[in-house]
């Protein structure tokens, strides 16, 4: 299987034509939303470049966080380091950031975090599918149904044997993902439900799915590979998170209704 | 107000678009594409923002914003490599 094509003679990888594709629908996706919620269509624009740019910033340094020993003992040329290597959840971690920023600083609605969270599954999944074009993320040796055997690819993907499709299977899951996520936020009654539900169900999933990749050489600390430590992080952070929010706005509910029953005993009725 | 900064904005971006463009045929082009880009994507954020805040209307900038996004991204993934395969190729070449 090829892995990538030739264009006005410089060789383009498949995993960028899928990151691309992926790009167009989620922000085709976005925009779809975007207007559901009557967002305006230059805000959504200005908060992607800053979702852009933290994504980038955010992803890089997750690489050199978790390849610093690799980097320092293969001696890779920091050339090669800014042009090659980012990781997911440092992008993920730094869009939001950058996102959380714009809104501060434009004092913006929350409600963009909701668009972002439901439309980044989709083009997620898309990228995984390059991720299986290019040989990388690979899973566990596999001979059964989804399997591919490389025969010719970069780094140390094994080749001539049978190798669990794991990309695929985890851009299926972030398909179910995305499309229940834009269940609720079409239909749900409760806002910013949107990105709860998406740190939660992404961190299972790729939770569980890391006990099926085959790329160890990412690293791996007391039995755990670090996007599961990451994982771990981000579910309990949520998960505090919700019992905060919760404890506060039965606080709340405590307040107003001291506040009613006194302002009815005030006016003696 | 921020009429100017719109309009570098949006040079930029074209320039940056260009420029990832002629990545395909130069690579030094794509190299430099993508700082002009965010630069222009920054002009266009900042002076759209300060228009649609006097009450102007922001066309330019939108305009400016999209070229840019479509640049940067164009530039970056075209310039960009895969995730962990720099570190895996260093890795088999230093293994052999």
């Amino acid at each position: 299987m090829t892995d990538s094509f030739i264009f006005l003679g410089r060789e383009i990888p498949l995993y960028g034509i899928m990151s691309i594709a992926g790009i167009i629908v989620s922000a085709v996706c976005a925009l779809f939303l975007a207007r559901k919620r009557k967002n305006e269509f230059f805000d959504l624009l200005c908060s992607s470049v800053y979702v852009m740019i933290g994504a980038f910033i955010g992803a890089k340094l997750l690489f050199i966080a978790v390849s610093f020993e690799d980097i320092i003992a293969l001696g890779i040329p920091m050339e090669n380091v800014i042009n090659g290597g980012f990781v997911f959840y440092g992008g993920l971690i730094g869009g939001a950031m950058g996102l959380l920023i714009y809104i501060k600083q434009f004092h913006m609605d929350y409600g963009l975090l909701e668009i972002y969270s439901a439309a980044l599954p989709l083009g997620h999944a898309f990228g995984r599918v390059g991720c299986f074009f290019a040989g990388c993320c690979y899973g566990i040796p596999y001979s059964g149904f989804p399997s591919h055997i490389y025969t010719e690819t970069v780094g140390m993907t094994p080749l001539n044997v049978p190798l669990l499709a794991v990309q695929l299977i985890e851009a299926a899951c972030l398909l179910v993902i995305f499309s229940c996520l834009l269940i609720v936020f079409l239909w749900g009654k409760k806002r910013y439900l949107t990105p709860i539900l998406y740190i939660i169900s992404y961190t299972t999933v790729r939770f569980v799915l890391e006990f099926f990749r085959g790329d160890k050489e990412r690293g791996v600390y007391w039995g755990l590979s670090t996007a599961q430590w990451v994982s771990i992080v981000l579910f309990l952070s949520t998960c505090i998170f919700l019992l905060v929010r919760s404890v506060r706005n039965a606080e709340k509910v405590k307040e107003e209704d001291k506040k009613l029953v006194s302002d009815i005993s005030s006016n003696g009725v | 107000m921020g009429k100017g900064r719109v309009i570098a904005g949006f040079i930029l971006t074209i320039v940056g678009l260009v420029l990832g463009l002629l990545g395909g045929l130069v690579a030094i082009a794509s190299l430099t594409g993508l700082p002009v880009a965010i630069i222009g994507l920054v002009l266009s954020v900042s002076g759209g923002k300060a228009m649609k805040a006097s009450g102007n209307p922001a066309g330019l900038a939108t305009a400016g914003l999209v070229i840019g996004i479509i640049a940067t991204v164009i530039t970056a993934i075209a310039f960009f490599t895969c995730g962990l395969c720099v570190i895996c190729a260093a890795g088999v070449s230093a293994a052999v």
